[in-house]
């Protein structure tokens, strides 16, 4: 079709010049008013000097002007522009284009794209911004109570906690440990047009109801620590009808005494109505363009009701909130689409894969019911290969992911995922069921350090039951009096005499011993470690009182989470139980493994100055499994380092660990750090330590840890 | 007469393009359009010093629908960056273009705070915009709606681009 016919027709409004030379061109087609009006080229003209008349278009001529020297085909866009003339505005774009040594120059009308770029943009932008709002609202209120809360404020006089919330404009509800309401805001009242009551708890109640019903796979959110972001729908016939953006925060207070549940609450009607005048937006992520939560649920829904047989794989981004602190929030969503490219390019068409939080996904593929009718075997095989393409799938995006990404400043980061799996109809009848499953499976994957994916069974759900059973238990273990300090003595390998001792915590539920690799995971996750910590604090502070007052005067090492790095009223309760108990600071020490002392740089360094004007020492724990980086030991105030016990297991024999603990002596002994190396079992390691200069070994051929009375008897029996 | 390019670049929805048009125009529009590709404004500053035309270059706002383009920027004698002070992460967004337009053109460039006839919902940290403010040439707290500082701003920038 001839160009004029085009233009003609109103397909294309355009003008195309053909390039004579400098800013000089010739008219192929121009038939515009508006080229005529902005650069003054009549109707008949056969030629146009292209100078001032646009400004954005003389800056584009430059970028042309170097494509056109290159003589390479193809063409460069201008981006579109606006141009203001007479009062009227003119929306254009322009392209530098080549062709058999000819060079030409169109320029295009494109006041349709515009407009309806712009109507899209417009609600899209709108949302953004009404949603940042928001976002940055509850956060902002969020992390002010957090504060008052885990400083008591609240406990002291009621105001600063009453202040913050009366006068919001955001809903608040506070629970208690009992679940019982403490407080409910005005806004919160007024969310759901009611007037403050003498029932605190009928907001609640109604948040309550709407919970369980719009996210049943969700159950726990009261019972496990941690925190909940979500949307409820809330309906009160026959008019009242409400979006509400809902966040649940679960808080410990700093003694460790209490957990706190802020709800936070806001109207997001008018962000869901800007949605919905944006069908592509009511169903689908803005920034990575997939599927969304709703669009998840709806999928979901229709092939559990087609009783398909299908697996879901429950994916979650590895720490990406660092990535965001790292990088920025722009480079971090760049980040997350290059993640989501990446995952998209092994899938095939066959996979649904939906965005679904801002950092999980969830990836469905359905298997054709006829074909496995068709195949040989039995259901159980169907199932079995099944898993096997589901666990594939898994592998292979967790080895895609583990490559690293870079920003378009071509910083270098890393990404991992965790995933979950779940499978219908095997693990569940219903959508939210099948979800609960991927949703346990994926929590399992969080809590193995060794696996990236895990597959539902009925074991993990009764290991995630024990996971729930244990946290409950832990908040009553201090009071109940279940957690006990063993001590396990550190010896000088030359003279055989207890130098140190580390103190470790035990804890026995009903009869059982739980070992700490299963509770303190639990407890980091939930906060209970800030509470736990203080205990052992104290408890070693007493024990080393009564060792001090029967006259054994040997220093104690404690172990430090790194949760505990986040409790700022730490340093102080420290001092208070050493005052309290009389005994010498540098009889203590804290022992901090690497990863403590490289994610958190700043504060830890500030923290540990504080520590060392306190008077305690301070030891690497598991030192060499962790960082590379070694820079933290110059700058930070360390006295000794722990050889970790992987490396202490076959130094008698391989060479490699030879190695690494002759370079680790080498370093402390010109850094003038201790040393001392973890889990010597056998004659042979001990004999290579002594050997090469460790001077300081524990590990169970000297004693495993003892109760503080059997620590006394073995420490008696060695001296006399 | 002297001509000095300057581009106006934030995030979306902080007010550039209202910015621009109080103090070429002298108006302000309480509706909210969003800003597509570039539109160039000119304005005469002739108060004090050498008269300048400086010639406004309004980008279209960063953000996930709009990545940042450097080509913008090429001959630009100035930048204003422009941050919403009702919106927190907005100044967050900024200090990243900024950081982003330094790397291809280092030339003088000012901040401004804009929204501030609007009250605010969050409490800022007391020095936030302290660990800002000696990155830039000079920091105002705008309002396009009222005017407040808008032209100082801009006769700051005309002075720093004849400078």
């Amino acid at each position: 079709m001839h160009l004029s016919l085009i233009q003609s027709l109103g397909i294309l409004d355009c003008v195309v010049l053909k390039r004579s030379h400098d800013e000089e061109f010739a008219i192929v087609q121009h038939n515009s008013a508006w080229f005529t009006a902005i650069f003054g080229a009549e109707t008949n003209a056969r030629f146009i000097h292209l100078h001032d008349q646009s400004l954005f278009l003389s800056d584009f001529l430059l970028d042309a002007q170097d494509f056109w020297d290159m003589h390479s085909t193809g063409q460069i866009q201008s981006g579109v522009w606006t141009e203001i003339i007479s009062g009227e505005e003119y929306y254009l774009e322009a392209i530098a284009a080549s062709s058999e040594h000819e060079q030409y120059l169109v320029i295009k009308n494109v006041e349709q794209q515009f407009k309806q770029q712009r109507q899209t943009l417009q609600v899209a932008r709108e949302l953004l911004i009404s949603n940042d709002e928001i976002v940055e609202r509850h956060d902002y209120l969020n992390e002010r109570l957090r504060s008052i809360l885990i400083n008591n404020a609240s406990e002291e006089s009621g105001l600063p906690l009453y202040e913050a919330i009366q006068f919001a404009d955001i809903g608040v509800i506070i629970l208690d440990e009992k679940k019982e309401v403490m407080e409910t805001n005005p806004a919160a009242y007024r969310l759901f047009e009611m007037r403050p009551g003498k029932d605190k708890a009928e907001v609640f109640n109604i948040l309550y109801g709407l919970l369980n019903r719009q996210y049943p796979e969700k159950p726990n959110l009261f019972t496990s620590s941690g925190s909940f972001s979500g949307e409820l729908y809330w309906h009160q016939p026959p008019i009242t009808h409400k979006w509400l953006k809902i966040d649940i925060l679960c808080v410990e207070s700093g003694s460790g005494e209490h957990n706190y549940w802020v709800l936070t609450l806001s109207d997001i009607t008018r962000v869901k109505y800007l949605m919905q005048t944006n069908e592509e937006l009511v169903l689908h992520d803005s920034l990575t363009g997939l599927p969304n939560r709703q669009y998840f649920w709806k999928e979901i829904s229709q092939l559990v009701d087609k009783n398909q047989p299908f697996f879901i794989l429950n994916i979650d981004i590895v720490n990406f909130k660092h990535i965001n602190e790292l990088l920025g929030y722009i480079e971090g969503d760049e980040i997350l689409k290059q993640a989501c490219d990446r995952m998209n390019s092994v899938l095939g068409r066959d996979f649904f894969m939906t965005r679904i939080g801002a950092d999980e996904f969830m990836i469905i593929q359905t298997l054709d019911n006829n074909a496995n009718a068709a195949r040989p075997g039995n259901a159980e095989t169907i199932e079995k290969d099944f898993e096997t393409k589901a666990s594939n799938l898994g592998t292979k995006l967790v080895d895609l992911m583990a490559a690293p990404f870079y920003s378009n400043e071509g910083k270098q980061c890393e990404l991992g995922i965790k995933v979950g799996i779940s499978q219908f109809p095997r693990d569940a009848s219903t959508a939210e069921g099948l979800l609960s499953c991927a949703d346990i499976a994926l929590n399992a994957a969080k809590n193995d350090f060794s696996k990236s994916i895990k597959i539902y069974s009925d074991k993990l759900k009764v290991e995630a039951n024990r996971r729930l059973k244990l946290e409950a238990a832990l908040k009553r273990a201090i009071e109940k009096e279940e957690f006990a300090l063993h001590l396990q003595p550190i010896f000088d390998l030359e003279s055989g005499k207890i130098m140190k001792a580390e103190a470790l915590l035990r804890w026995q539920l009903d009869g059982e011993n739980i070992s700490p690799d299963e509770f303190i995971p639990i407890a980091e996750r939930s906060a209970l470690i800030n509470t736990i910590g203080r205990w052992v604090i104290q408890q070693a502070c007493t024990i080393q009182a009564h060792l001090n007052s029967i006259n054994i005067n040997i220093p104690l090492s404690l172990n430090f989470s790194p949760k505990q790095i986040h409790d700022i009223k730490l340093i102080n309760f420290i001092r208070e139980c050493i005052d309290k108990t009389k005994i010498d600071a540098t009889f203590l020490e804290l022992e901090m493994t690497e990863g403590v002392l490289v994610h958190n740089y700043d504060k830890v360094r500030s923290f540990l100055n504080d520590i060392k004007q306190t008077g305690l020492g301070v030891s690497v724990d598991d030192f060499g499994t962790g960082y590379s980086s070694l820079s933290y030991l110059k700058h930070l105030p360390i006295d000794s380092l722990k050889i970790d016990r992987s490396f202490i297991d076959e130094v008698a024999l391989d060479e490699d660990d030879q190695a690494i603990v002759g370079a680790i002596l080498a370093m402390a002994s010109a850094l003038k750090l201790n040393v001392v190396a973890e889990g010597v079992e056998t004659d042979e390691q001990k004999s290579y330590l002594l050997a090469n200069r460790c001077l300081m070994a524990q590990g169970f051929i000297f004693s495993k840890a003892l109760p503080l009375d059997e620590f006394i008897s073995f420490l008696k029996k060695q001296k006399a | 007469m002297l001509q000095k390019k300057v581009c106006i670049l934030g995030p979306s929805g902080v007010g550039k393009t209202s910015l621009v048009k109080q103090f070429v125009e002298g108006i302000f529009s309480e509706k909210y359009l969003t800003s597509i590709g570039v539109k160039i404004d000119k304005k005469i500053v002739n108060e004090g010093f050498t008269p300048v035309q400086l010639l406004l270059w309004d980008l279209e706002g960063v953000d996930k629908y709009c990545g940042f383009n450097p080509r913008y920027l090429r001959g630009s004698s100035a930048f204003i960056f422009v941050a919403d002070r009702t919106r927190m992460s907005s100044i967050a967004e900024t200090m990243e273009i900024f950081s982003l337009a330094k790397q291809h053109l280092n030339v003088p460039a000012v901040l401004a705070i804009n929204k501030q006839d609007l009250p605010l919902s969050i409490k800022w940290e007391d020095n936030l915009l302290d660990k800002h403010r000696d990155s830039f040439d000079s920091l105002f707290l705008t309002s396009a709606k009222t005017g407040q500082s808008v032209e100082q701003m801009f006769r700051r920038i005309a002075e720093l681009v004849t400078a």
